[in-house]
């Protein structure tokens, strides 16, 4: 039993020793017994790799380096140690910001060589590197003392590497854990995303919601059996907007927020915000463009050419809004918006009282009708007033509000839309302790009749308190503390660059 | 009038699904190419190293001993010439390429025929200064093999990308043209043996 435990033991240990190893097939150290040394032949002494490891820690937390050895009995025939050398640093990926250095030693053929990362080019020439090749490896490693090299090595490559300024390592080293942070914050970001997108279709789904479309109307009024007047409607808009509402605006926002990680590209960048607005600006522009068609075809089926445009001035106070979005699309889209209206302006309301169609009616009828308070809410640009004949001599009056509409009031006198204010002023300061009152003059530009308003200012607020807090708080913590980065050490994913140096003993 | 505008949706969010897939792709593809820049940034790096070591080389050649015209004349001249010759990395064509690799490999034989030559001139192995040249061309050497290799990597995987299937209509609409590698050519592969015993 023993003697078979022995061949056994025995067979393995030669099949170990003639083992041919290739880039990929020798273990990773770091993560398979957290060593920075790969001795898979077992050919260096246990106090030997743990003295190596001691110092090889303390490179890597001190000096920001990661220092990896790999000890092997013979390669495979079709690399060149070099060739090994650089495969292997890849492979492993030694050093964070390429920050690393690998020592490849194989026994068969006397070869020893350093690689160096990217970033220690400047630091370790390849000429240093193969003075403390030829100094500290190669007398050791003749007579067979190949920890002992190794060990005098490190040394030497300590001495060099925890005298150069730490600053710029620490700097690599927060730059890294700052990546890091945004990284997992993102990733949360993402998540949280996820989320509210799976919330906002569950919504969605569950609750279909009816829309009331905006309204255009006019009011008409027989004035006699021969005029009528008619004037928009005088009951607030209730209209809701024509486009998407708005749970269903930013669900879609937030979900096709998702586009771009869809289609796994960078689409605009790996930053979930940019990837968002992005998406938000997407949604603004197809919701745009629905909002758009809906209003026009919905105004289209009016049955008066003046309710069609009331739906359409409506519909379109949006549109300033989606010219900045799209103006390629918008802004052709409103001078034909502006043609609309003004050609809906002067095509004939349908005649109240025999229901033909009419034209516009003849200077002296307007003459004639335009007098007097109209004519001075015409003037101000209050209202625009248009006139209509049908073939049997019946006469209609539209109005449609004009530019200044909102800026003048309705008199209760004379009942014409001509009440501006005169300004305001203060009547009384308020204070800390009583409120103050404001009071706004009115004039009828018809009737010349005024008015007055007054509006109570609210008390003073004490200066507020608020201001100049937090700076008890003062400092942020200094420092980082440790850290860490995640669970167990592993290498950080540097490239070497083919420097370093190597020989032979 | 419901129906109609479902179609328009349907359109509307399939023209932006398009537009989206290409604008991700023409991004990617950018990116790759982008990549191919920066190893090709690298490859004239490291040759560019080599370049500026040469004039040291030559001059402590030169100092240490009575050395051979001939050879020294033919590595400054391969050395200009190698120099002069650059590629822009948007115009990694063919020809372009073999020029390049040309000029390189007549300087990396000239070299190493003064390395040969210099097995002849046991003063000049003695000397400190010639050493730590020799160590250095020896590491750049290395250097230009590991970036050649990189950068056909790099080469390959845009190559590949840009002739894979839904890609080559982007990469054919936006002119993004195939690149050339590195060749391994006979003897040329091999960076010059500047190995020396010390």
């Amino acid at each position: 039993m023993k003697r078979w435990a022995l061949f056994v033991s025995l067979l393995c240990s030669t099949m170990l020793l003639w083992a041919q190893w290739t880039p990929t097939t020798v273990p990773n150290p770091l993560t398979t017994e957290q060593s920075f040394i790969a001795d898979p032949d077992h050919l260096l002494s246990d106090e030997d790799k743990a003295a190596f490891n001691e110092m090889a820690y303390r490179l890597d937390d001190s000096a920001g380096v990661q220092f990896a050895v790999a000890v092997l009995n013979s390669i495979d025939d079709h690399y060149e140690p070099f060739d090994f050398g650089v495969e292997l640093y890849n492979h492993w990926g030694i050093g964070r910001n390429d920050r690393g250095l690998l020592l490849l030693v194989v026994m068969e053929t006397h070869d020893w060589r350093f690689h160096t990362g990217y970033r220690m080019e400047e630091i370790l020439t390849d000429a240093q590197l193969r003075r403390i090749g030829e100094n500290n490896l190669v007398p050791y490693f003749r007579e067979g003392e190949y920890g002992q090299g190794i060990l005098e090595a490190t040394r030497t490559l300590s001495k060099i590497l925890l005298s150069e300024d730490p600053k710029a390592a620490v700097a690599l080293m927060q730059e890294q854990q700052k990546q890091e942070r945004w990284s997992n914050f993102r990733k949360m970001v993402y998540i949280g995303w996820a989320l509210v997108a799976f919330i906002g279709v569950l919504v969605l789904l569950h609750k279909p919601k009816k829309r009331n479309h905006y309204r255009g109307a006019y009011d008409i009024l027989l004035v006699n059996d021969h005029f009528a007047k008619i004037t928009p409607n005088s009951l607030p808009n209730s209209y809701t907007r024509p486009g998407l509402n708005i749970e269903k605006f930013f669900t879609f926002s937030i979900v096709s927020a998702f586009i771009p990680i869809a289609v796994n590209t960078e689409l605009i960048s790996e930053n979930p915000f940019s990837n968002f607005i992005f998406a938000l600006f997407v949604c603004l522009v197809i919701d745009a463009i629905i909002a758009q068609w809906r209003i026009c075809t919905t105004a289209a089926e009016s049955s008066t050419p003046q309710e069609h445009m009331q739906k359409l001035q409506n519909g379109n106070q949006l549109l300033p809004l989606r010219i900045v979005i799209m103006p390629l699309i918008f802004v052709p889209y409103y001078f034909l918006y502006k043609k609309k209206v003004a050609q809906l302006k002067t095509a004939g309301y349908p005649c109240p009282f025999c229901h033909l169609p009419t034209s516009l009616a003849s200077k002296a009828i307007v003459q004639q009708h335009l007098t007097g308070s109209a004519l001075i809410e015409q003037q101000l640009n209050v209202y625009e007033y248009q006139y209509f004949e049908c073939s049997s001599g019946h006469c209609t009056e539209v109005s449609y509000k004009g530019p200044n509409y909102a800026k003048y009031n309705t008199c209760s006198h004379c009942g014409a839309r001509t009440v501006l204010s005169e300004g305001s002023y203060t009547v009384k300061q308020p204070s800390l302790l009583a409120s103050g009152l404001e009071r706004t003059d009115y004039t009828c530009q018809n009737c010349h009749n005024h008015y007055f308003t007054t509006k109570v200012l609210p008390k003073l607020m004490v200066a507020s308190t608020a201001a100049g807090m937090g700076r008890h708080s003062g400092g942020f913590g200094g420092g980082f503390g440790s850290g860490g980065f995640g669970g167990g050490h592993s290498f950080g994913g540097g490239f070497t660059g083919g420097g370093g140096a190597g020989g032979k003993w | 009038m419901k129906k109609t505008s479902t179609t328009l949706l349907i359109v509307i969010g399939l023209i932006v699904l398009c537009a989206i897939w290409g604008i991700g792709i023409y991004n990617k593809l950018v990116k790759e190419e982008e990549q191919v820049s920066s190893a090709w940034a690298q490859v004239e790096n490291a040759y560019q190293r080599r370049a500026d070591l040469i004039p040291n080389l030559v001059k402590t050649v030169k100092g240490a001993a009575d050395f051979e015209k001939g050879t020294l004349e033919a590595v400054i001249a391969a050395r200009s010439a190698a120099t002069s010759t650059t590629i822009d990395p948007t115009n990694l064509t063919e020809e372009n390429m073999a020029a390049f690799q040309a000029a390189q490999d007549n300087l990396s034989s000239a070299l190493s025929r003064l390395m040969v030559v210099v097995e002849r001139y046991p003063e000049l192995k003695a000397n400190q200064n010639f050493l730590e040249l020799q160590s250095q061309l020896e590491g750049t050497e290395n250097r230009i093999s590991v970036e050649r290799k990189n950068f056909n990597e790099k080469v390959q995987a845009y190559n590949t990308y840009i002739r894979r299937f839904p890609t080559n209509i982007v990469a054919g609409m936006c002119g993004f043209d195939k690149k050339a590698y590195f060749k391994a050519e006979e003897g040329a592969e091999k960076a010059p043996e500047v190995e020396f015993e010390f």
